[in-house]
C-alpha cells in the first residue's frame, strides 16, 4: 500500500507521533538518570562546601584538607560534622547557611556555639554571561575568610571561567572577614595593591583575572553583597569582631 | 572540461566531507562554535565528540525515516531528532562527567543549532540510504573536529602556554600571553589562516585532477 505523505491528516499525525516518540524517549532517559544526576549534584555541592569549611589538614579526621578528600570521606564528614541552619528566621534577612563543627555535630538543627569550626555562607548574583552561585566560609568570630567556591557559573571558558580554578580562589583564604570601615568593602578584586595595615584594602585584596574585568568586578560585587547580607542576618547570632579588635 | 564526479560509495561520502567539502573551510558552516569553544583543547574535543554523535545518529535516523517524512514538516522532524540526540549527550555528561558538564553545559545545548547537522540532514540524509548517511555524517563530524582541534592547538598554546591544561616546556624563555587568542576574536585570525591553507590545498588537488583528466581525453 502506498502512503500519501502529502495528505493533511498524515502530515499532522506524523508530526504529532514523531514529537511524542522523541520527547517520550528523552523523558524516559531523563527519568532513568534522574537519581544518579541528583546524587552527582548533591556530591558536588557537598564536596564544594566541605572544601571551604575544612581548610586545614587538622580540621578533618584524616589529616587532609577538605579539598583532598575522596567521595566517601566527604559524605562521612558532611553527615557527621556539618549541619544546615536557618538564621534570622522569620525576618527579611532569613538565610540558610552551613555550619561545620569541630566534633560530631548535634542532630537536627543545632545551636551555634563554641564548637563551631567555620560557617559557609551562600553567595550569588548576576555576572557577565549569567548567574554565579557558590559559598564563602568564615571563621566562628567572622574575622577571617576560610575559602570560596563556585558551584554555578557560565563565564567565558579560559577567561571569566578561571574563577573556578584554585589559583584564583586560594587568594581568598585568610582575608579579613570583619565589617569594613564606612565606604569600604569586605573584599577588593583587582585595583591597586594595599600597603600598610591602615590601608582599607589591607588583607582584603585579591588579584583580578586578566581579560575578565567584568567577571572580576561581578565576583567583587557578589561577595560583598552576600557578606553584607549575612552580617545583617547574623546579628544576634554572634557579635562580630570589630575592625579594632582584629588589628 | 571538469573532472567527472566519482561514483558515490559510503567511503567517498565520508572522505569528501573531511577534505574536499569540509564543513568549516569549504562550506563555512559551524563557525559560531569554532569561535566560541576553541580557546581550550579539552572543551574543544568534548564539543567535537558531542557533534559527531549528534550528526551521525541524526543522519541515520532521518535516513531510515526519509520515505515516510512529509516534506511540509521535515524540518520540524529534523530539529526534533537533532535535539533528542543532543539532550542525550547532555544527560550522559550529567551522569558520567558532572564536573565537566558544569564547565561546558552552555555549549552542549548549542550543538542543536549547529548548521552543519541540519545541513547534512536536509542535503544528504533525506535522499540517501542509512549506510551512506552514516558515513557522510561521520565525515562531516571528523572534518569539523579536525579544523576545531587545529584552531584550539594554536589558541591554547598562544593564549595560555599549555595544551590540554599541561604547561608547554620552557615557558619562561619564549612565551608571552596573546590575550587575543583567549577571546573569540582571536579565532577569526587562526580560522582565517586555516581556511586559506585548506582551500589552497583542495584547489590545487582539484586542478591537478582536472589536468590529469584533460590529458587522458587528449590521448
Amino acid at each position: 500500500m502506498k502512503i500519501d505523505t502529502r495528505h493533511p491528516v498524515y502530515v499532522v499525525a506524523f508530526a504529532a507521533v514523531s514529537a511524542l516518540v522523541l520527547t517520550g524517549l528523552i523523558m524516559a532517559l531523563h527519568a532513568a538518570a534522574q537519581s544518579r544526576i541528583t546524587l552527582n549534584e548533591q556530591a558536588m555541592r557537598q564536596g564544594a562546601i566541605v572544601e571551604i569549611l575544612f581548610v586545614e589538614p587538622g580540621d578533618t579526621p584524616w589529616g587532609k584538607p577538605g579539598g583532598q578528600l575522596d567521595d566517601w570521606q566527604i559524605t562521612q564528614l558532611f553527615e557527621t560534622r556539618v549541619r544546615e541552619v536557618t538564621i534570622a528566621a522569620g525576618t527579611e534577612h532569613e538565610m540558610r547557611i552551613f555550619v561545620a563543627y569541630k566534633q560530631d555535630a548535634p542532630k537536627g538543627q543545632p545551636p551555634i556555639d563554641d564548637g563551631v569550626l567555620r560557617y559557609a555562607v551562600p553567595i550569588g548574583g548576576q555576572a557577565f554571561w549569567g548567574p554565579i552561585r557558590g559559598y564563602i566560609s568564615l571563621s566562628p568570630d567572622f574575622t577571617t575568610i576560610g575559602g570560596i567556591v563556585f558551584t554555578q557559573q557560565s563565564e567565558t571558558p579560559g577567561l571569566g571561567g578561571e574563577i573556578m580554578r584554585p589559583y584564583f580562589r586560594n587568594q581568598f583564604q585568610g582575608l579579613r572577614g570583619t565589617m569594613p570601615p564606612p565606604e569600604g568593602k569586605y573584599v577588593y578584586v583587582g585595583g591597586p595593591s594595599a600597603e600598610g595595615r591602615e590601608n582599607p584594602r589591607a588583607q582584603r585584596r585579591v588579584d583580578a583575572i586578566t581579560g575578565a574585568t567584568a567577571t572580576s568586578n561581578a565576583v567583587e560585587r557578589i561577595v560583598n553583597n552576600s557578606l553584607a547580607a549575612f552580617m545583617e542576618a547574623a546579628q544576634g547570632m554572634i557579635r562580630p569582631a570589630t575592625e579594632e579588635e582584629t588589628k | 572540461m571538469t573532472a567527472t564526479p566519482a561514483r558515490l560509495t559510503p567511503l567517498t561520502a565520508m572522505n569528501s566531507q573531511i577534505m574536499g567539502e569540509n564543513p568549516i573551510f569549504r562550506q563555512i558552516l559551524g563557525i559560531c562554535s569554532a569561535l566560541a569553544v576553541t580557546n581550550l583543547l579539552f572543551n574543544t574535543v568534548l564539543m567535537c565528540m558531542g557533534l559527531i554523535w549528534a550528526v551521525v545518529m541524526s543522519s541515520i535516523t532521518i535516513s531510515v525515516m526519509r520515505r515516510w517524512i512529509p516534506l511540509r514538516v521535515r524540518m520540524m522532524v529534523q530539529v526534533l531528532t537533532i535535539a533528542a540526540f543532543v539532550i542525550m549527550v547532555d544527560i550522559a555528561m550529567r551522569v558520567w562527567a558532572p564536573t565537566v558538564h558544569v564547565q561546558i553545559a552552555a555549549y552542549v545545548g548549542l550543538i542543536i543549532t549547529n548548521c552543519i547537522i541540519m545541513g547534512r540532514l536536509e542535503a544528504f540524509a533525506m535522499k540517501n540510504r542509512p549506510s551512506f548517511s552514516f558515513m557522510d555524517g561521520l565525515g562531516n563530524g571528523l572534518g569539523y573536529a579536525g579544523v576545531l582541534v587545529a584552531v584550539a592547538l594554536f589558541r591554547e598554546a598562544l593564549g595560555f602556554g599549555s595544551l590540554f591544561g599541561y604547561p608547554l616546556p620552557a615557558l619562561d624563555l619564549w612565551w608571552r600571553q596573546w590575550t587575543i587568542m583567549v577571546v573569540p576574536p582571536g579565532a577569526f585570525f587562526v580560522l582565517g589562516l586555516i581556511v586559506w591553507a585548506g582551500r589552497s590545498y583542495t584547489l590545487s588537488r582539484e586542478q591537478a585532477a582536472a589536468g590529469a583528466v584533460e590529458s587522458q581525453v587528449k590521448k
